[in-house]
């Protein structure tokens, strides 16, 4: 604490901080990114082991042999389903499922309303405004036998309604072989719920509402008549055929939450048991585990379970569960051709080890790590090891920021030096220019500098420029269902009042530097700075707060945006600051990104212009998705954007395009003078 | 004189022994063995065991509703004096692992709460309950090898509505609502360990008569187990001039026999008490084993060997038929034991549940570890009747109720005007949240009794070990009288043993239903390295606290030189006498800052000199800009 408590000391480090500051901050943002790059590197992160002592995976032998339980009814599903095609679930059929196994069997019926107007009905008749999906989920409960039904697990697996896909019969077969099988046994500790959601993260919403009864107005659904304890885990399967090749496992929840890693690891190692392939986000883990091939491999691994994660929409039923403090994961099956497959036995194997290790349990998820990056499905990153190269980036913007407000009220060392000739010409040019008027004006702004040159920058001047900025965050959080609103009454498509209602705002506040120039702020170098200080600390603790709930998107947004916004400055070189900045914003970002996200997976390039229209397609439902999943699902990642980090970014905007003032002639007189 | 001795001596023994039958007659006692069986409609099978003591003791010699209990036959001796010791008139303890279905079993004889569950009534004489309170559960921890002696205050309760006493409870017996106590113990395990201090009370012990079949190892491997101990002052006869202390001994067992055996429902005494009944208890009036085979109609079963009788009941046009087996009259000396044996000929069809008239169900809402909720749905399934029922809820402190967030109404979003609400409020560390309500439930409909609570911060020594396994909250209680006698297993009945129960017809059935215990997560610290790691750093933090306020509120100013030595040498005497001295309107003018000085500033003396004595080198380049100025 001497450092900054001593004013000497104090001095010299604010006197490094300024005269060093552009090298330091390359420095570290250099060095941040590297650093969390090389994280996926093998030798820097850690072997995945299990925390939890209880789970005690694999230590029974499997019992499982009811397979070919899980073939017949699989099929017979695929039956009824090639009779009534575009039907509703067999919700009768379903029921005696269970029921004909001893499972005390319950039914759950939901409308959910999605605010988006349906387009059909409205042109129709105007009546129904909204869509409107009703389900009905099944539930079967297992009792435990001596408990009081205090703790429960769940398998739970969506009935898909795709018309020419499959729609998971694989894993109603597996679960119903499953429960058959669980039946027998009088070791359980825990009730075992089997669910059968219909319509995927609604239906899975709708149950999860209803057994805690947390009520949302757009959800209506009948209460349930059983119940089990409160959750401890739950498992999500997803089978697309009979026979596998590998287990995709999926982690990513609502809102980036992650499921504690010893649930991960139980499900990979037992999958390893059993000698079934696993991968994340279809990525095989590199086979020579070190090496150049490999640490690209395990980088592309991160990074698509980055992007995934900094979307915020859960990538399956898991991701729901999630909020709940119930830790879940979603194992899907995948038939990869040419590749050694595996049928009901193993997976039902998998399971019922899982299940055992699960029932294990004494207390609930608490150990191991529930902030976590996998660069392979063996190997983890932790929250320890990725938090410092993230805060080198954003030390970059605290560097900016400490340097600009101790240059406040400093006439030397300019930070933005070499500005101050094109400003003094720009002055002039507008002088001559605009006429007379304007002279008296600039006069008496001169007068006013004289006593405010020096002084801090006017603080008072930021209250409109933030207000602004963040009253166009706020049109921009509610405009696209304003906006579905309005294109209702003019009979536009409700998707694309939708998106318009999500872009136009952004593109409508692009013009806003132009409001704000006009108008007569003050506008010396001082305040300028101070209003970039200002940003950058708002960025800063924007993007800290973000990484802490949601890393991936706190880092994403971090790494473009942090060099970029401590570049901007007024003045100079506007056009590409301009593009820089477009770049950097929420929708560049979002470009951006979504393209990586393709780049990495998609394995056919079919030409430019097909590549861009992919694109845009993608971009549009991203949006499209991030918008309704915010009423739906309650994901915050919509909001998030439109109420904290584009009223920044817009503030930043505004900063390229301000037109600085008066201060430099001042300088220049006081120079003569003296 | 040589004949009149023999005489003399004779004469004397006659009296003697007469008093000595007089004792023995004034104390009869009668034990009776009973067990039921009922096959369920949903695969399960019940068995219940019920061993009852009538003891006549010669209440009005105590005075009151006081006994002193001496010359023990058949009475248990260990529980006799605990209950003379603590004068407890009315006791309750049941022992059960599992929890009962009610919605698919219906209601069971003697309901009891998962866990160990303990109420007392004591005599109206008692001064200080909760002494005996305490008294009683230790010496009944120590006899059934129990947790009851971690019930302490937190745990327990005085209902007021709920827990009337089952004996008789006038003249001799009449009691005071004080001298009530009610606690339970969600948490605790039942098995083996309760088993076998519990059998040893009976007369008869394990080797004969039907507590025979008691294996352990068979009887924990069940979906539901329960045992039980109840005591209580009852009529003696029909004109009730004398009472009688009766001791009913109870255990229930619930097996599954599909889930083991390809989904048949077969059950036979040898396979789940792993043996059969070779005779009767000596000891015992009466031994018997009902067989329920009302169902027999419907989906057949043989029933081995033949019942010594049929017995037909009928309530209100519910017909029962009962297989009877005599353990007096039945021929053991002919068959090789007695083994009941039910065998079916198909597999368990399972049908949608047809649950009870009246059932409850409670489960905890919302997430997260600030707040909570508990709500309960109360199904009254009659179509045209109302149920008057009375809701008891115990709370531990750790769960703070809101009682202001209570909310009775119908699933139709009718509100329900409870009849009578009784709250105690909970106290940290101390008492428990208790509410009574009284309320009627409209006929067909469901009710919805919901309040929320917050979640209270333990002190860290207060955690359990398995700290995140969470916190019980245990089972809710309905007490009401129904009207009808269908869903019971055995109709409730005043009188003593199930026979009563069974065949003889009442008109008022009281019930009482616990509901589900419940598991709560209360905010944990990660008792771990981290754990330390984060109070390590708020420390430095704390400690740091001072500078970093200091750093970020001091305002440094122009001063001069001269003022600024002789300040310094007035800031040292300041600094001698004491840095709460109230700075001077100069030494104001001088450094503002000042008097903001945090006390955290770790500068010694020497320091502070040196700070004063630099001031000149102080000046921020603000100042110096200012200074410029001036001289210019």
């Amino acid at each position: 604490m001497g450092l900054l408590s001593d004013p000497k000391s104090r001095e010299r480090f604010s006197r490094i901080a300024a005269k060093y500051n552009s090298p330091l901050c390359v420095l570290a943002y250099v060095v941040g990114v590297v650093w969390f790059l090389a994280l996926a590197y093998k030798p820097f992160n850690h072997r995945t082991y299990f925390s939890e002592n209880a789970l005690l995976p694999g230590l029974v032998e499997g019992k499982f042999r009811t397979e070919n339980v899980a073939t017949r009814i699989s099929q017979a599903m695929k039956d009824i389903k090639d009779v009534n095609k575009d039907g509703p679930m067999p919700v009768a059929w379903i029921v005696n499922q269970f029921r004909g196994l001893g499972l005390d069997t319950y039914t759950q019926e939901y409308i959910q309303t999605i605010p988006v107007p349906s387009a059909r009905q409205s042109e129709e008749q105007g009546k129904e405004m909204f869509v409107q999906l009703n389900g009905t989920n099944v539930y079967a409960i297992l009792r435990a036998p001596r408990t009081a039904s205090t703790e429960a697990i769940v398998l739970s697996a969506p009935y898909k309604h795709y018309l020419n896909m499959d729609h998971n019969n694989h894993a109603f077969g597996l679960m119903i072989a499953l429960a058959s099988h669980f039946r027998k046994s009088s070791y359980w500790s825990k009730d075992i719920i089997f669910l059968l959601v219909d319509y995927d993260e609604i239906g899975m919403e709708a149950w999860l509402q209803e057994y805690h009864y947390t009520k949302s107005p757009l959800l209506k659904s009948s209460p349930l008549h059983g119940r089990s304890g409160s959750i401890q885990a739950a498992i999500n399967l997803e089978l697309h055929s009979d026979q596998v090749s590998h287990f995709n496992v999926k982690l990513e929840g609502l809102n980036g939450l992650l499921p504690n890693l010893d649930l991960v690891n139980l499900v990979v190692q037992l999958c390893g048991r059993e000698r079934i392939t696993v991968k994340l986000h279809q990525q095989r883990d590199p086979f020579p585990s070190e090496g150049w091939p490999a640490f690209q491999q395990n980088l592309k691994t991160m990074s698509l379970m980055m992007l995934h994660q900094a979307t915020g929409m859960p990538n399956g039923l898991h991701g729901l569960f999630l909020r709940y403090h119930i830790e879940a994961v979603t194992l899907e099956g995948v038939l990869e051709p040419g590749r050694s497959s595996t049928g009901f036995y193993r997976m039902g194997r998998v399971l019922e080890g899982v299940f055992r290790s699960l029932n294990n349990l004494l207390e609930r998820f608490h150990q191991s790590f529930f902030f976590y990056l996998l660069p392979a499905s063996d190997r983890y990153v932790s929250i320890g090891m990725y938090m410092p190269p993230f805060g080198l980036i954003l030390l970059v913007t605290a560097l900016k920021a400490i340097a600009l407000y101790i240059s406040i009220g400093t006439p030397d060392p300019d930070p933005w030096d070499g500005a101050e000739n094109v400003v003094i010409e720009h002055i002039q040019s507008r002088k001559t220019g605009d006429g007379q008027g304007d002279n008296t004006d600039s006069k008496r702004g001169v007068t006013k500098i004289r006593t405010q040159n020096y002084s801090d920058g006017d603080v008072w001047s930021l209250v409109p420029v933030v207000s602004c900025c963040q009253v166009a965050g706020f049109i921009a959080s509610i405009s696209p269902m304003v906006m579905t609103g309005l294109g209702h009454l003019f009979g536009t498509r409700p998707y694309q009042a939708l998106i318009t209602g999500a872009t136009g705002m952004f593109f409508a506040s692009l013009f806003m530097p132009k409001c704000i120039t006009r108008n007569r702020l003050a506008c010396t170098v001082n305040t300028l700075r101070l209003w970039k200080c200002a940003a950058l600390v708002l960025q800063a603790i924007i993007l800290a707060a973000t990484a802490a709930a949601n890393f991936s998107l706190g880092m994403l947004l971090a790494v473009t945006m942090v060099p970029v916004c401590a570049m901007v400055r007024p003045g100079k070189l506007r056009f590409l600051q301009a593009v820089l900045m477009l770049l950097v914003s929420p929708l560049g970002l979002l470009i951006i990104y979504t393209g990586l996200y393709l780049l990495l997976t998609e394995t056919e390039y079919h030409g430019v212009v097909p590549s861009a229209m992919h694109l845009c397609t993608i971009v549009y439902y991203n949006i499209l998705s991030g918008v309704i999943h915010g009423y739906v699902l309650g994901t915050w990642q919509y909001t998030l954007l439109a109420l904290a980090v584009f009223p920044n970014w817009l503030f930043f905007w505004c900063i390229v395009f301000k037109k600085r003032d008066v201060p430099v002639v001042e300088n220049k007189e006081e120079k003569k003078t003296s | 004189m040589a004949e009149r001795g023999p005489t003399l001596l004779f004469s004397v023994f006659f009296c003697l022994l007469c008093y000595v039958f007089h004792t023995v007659a004034s104390t009869k006692d009668e034990y009776s063995e009973e067990l039921l069986i009922i096959p369920f409609r949903s695969g399960q099978v019940y068995s219940h065991f019920e061993f009852t003591t009538l003891w006549d003791v010669d209440f009005a010699q105590g005075g009151g509703g006081r006994y002193k209990l001496q010359h023990f036959r058949l009475f248990p001796r260990a529980l006799g004096q605990v209950m003379t010791e603590y004068r407890v008139q009315e006791m309750h303890l049941t022992l059960t692992q599992g929890m009962w279905q009610q919605d698919k079993w219906g209601y069971p004889v003697t309901s009891a709460a998962p866990g160990a569950e303990l109420w007392a009534w004591f005599q109206q004489e008692v001064d200080d309950v909760d002494q005996a309170w305490f008294g009683l559960t230790n010496a009944l921890s120590g006899l059934f090898c129990a947790s009851l002696n971690f019930i302490d205050s937190t745990s327990t309760a005085t209902p007021h509505l709920s827990f009337r006493p089952q004996g008789l409870a006038e003249g001799l017996f009449s009691t005071k609502p004080s001298h009530l106590r009610y606690a339970t113990l969600p948490r605790e395990n039942v098995c083996t360990e309760n088993l076998t201090p519990w059998k040893k009370l009976l007369p008869c012990s394990t080797r004969t008569g039907l507590a025979a079949l008691f294996h352990a190892g068979q009887l924990y491997n069940t979906q539901y187990s329960s045992l039980g101990v109840h005591l209580r002052p009852v009529c003696r006869n029909d004109s009730c001039r004398d009472a009688s202390l009766e001791l009913r001994q109870v255990l229930s067992t619930v097996a599954d026999p599909p889930a083991t055996l390809n989904g048949k429902q077969d059950w036979s005494m040898k396979r789940y008490f792993s043996r059969s009944l070779s005779g009767p208890c000596p000891m015992a009036v009466t031994s018997r084993v009902y067989v329920d085979v009302t169902t027999n109609q419907t989906s057949s079963f043989t029933l081995k060997p033949e019942p010594t009788e049929l017995k037909l009941t009928n309530y209100q046009g519910y017909n029962r038929k009962l297989a009877v087996y005599d353990l007096w009259s039945f021929p053991f000396h002919k068959e090789h034991g007695l083994n009941v044996d039910m065998k079916w000929k198909k597999e368990v069809s399972y049908k949608e549940l047809f649950p009870p008239r009246l059932y409850v169900h409670r489960f905890v809402t919302g997430y997260g570890q600030e707040h909570g909720g508990i709500m309960s749905l109360l199904y009254n399934r009659h179509p045209y009747l109302e149920q008057q029922i009375i809701y008891m809820e115990l709370l531990p402190w750790f769960t703070r109720m809101y009682l202001h967030t209570l909310k009775v109404e119908t699933t139709e979003g009718n509100l329900v005007q409870p009849l009578l609400t009784r709250y105690t409020p909970g106290r940290d560390r101390q008492n428990p949240y208790l509410l009574e309500i009284v309320l009627t439930l409209p006929p067909d409909s469901t009710t919805r009794i919901s309040f929320s609570f917050e979640r209270a911060f333990l002190k860290w020594t207060e955690y359990p070990p398995d700290a995140n396994h969470g916190f019980y909250i245990s089972s809710a209680v309905l007490t009401t009288i129904l009207r009808q006698a269908d869903n019971f297993t055995v109709p409730p009945h005043m009188g003593s043993g199930l026979q009563s129960g069974l065949f003889h017809s009442s008109t008022e059935f009281p019930l009482r239903l616990h509901t589900e215990t419940l598991l709560i997560s209360l905010p944990t610290p990660d008792f771990s390295m981290p754990y330390n790691v984060i109070c390590l750093t708020c420390t430095v933090i704390a400690i740091a606290f001072g500078s970093l306020h200091n750093l970020t509120t001091r305002r440094f100013q122009y001063t001069d030189l001269k003022k600024a030595n002789s300040g310094g040498m007035r800031a040292w005497l300041a600094q001698l006498f004491g840095r709460g001295k109230q700075a001077t309107s100069e030494d104001k003018l001088r450094e503002p800052g000042k008097e903001s000085e945090d006390p955290g500033e770790e500068s010694e003396t020497s320091e502070e000199n040196d700070y004063i004595g630099e001031q000149r080198e102080l000046v921020t380049p603000r100042v110096r800009a200012e200074s410029d100025k001036k001289d210019r």
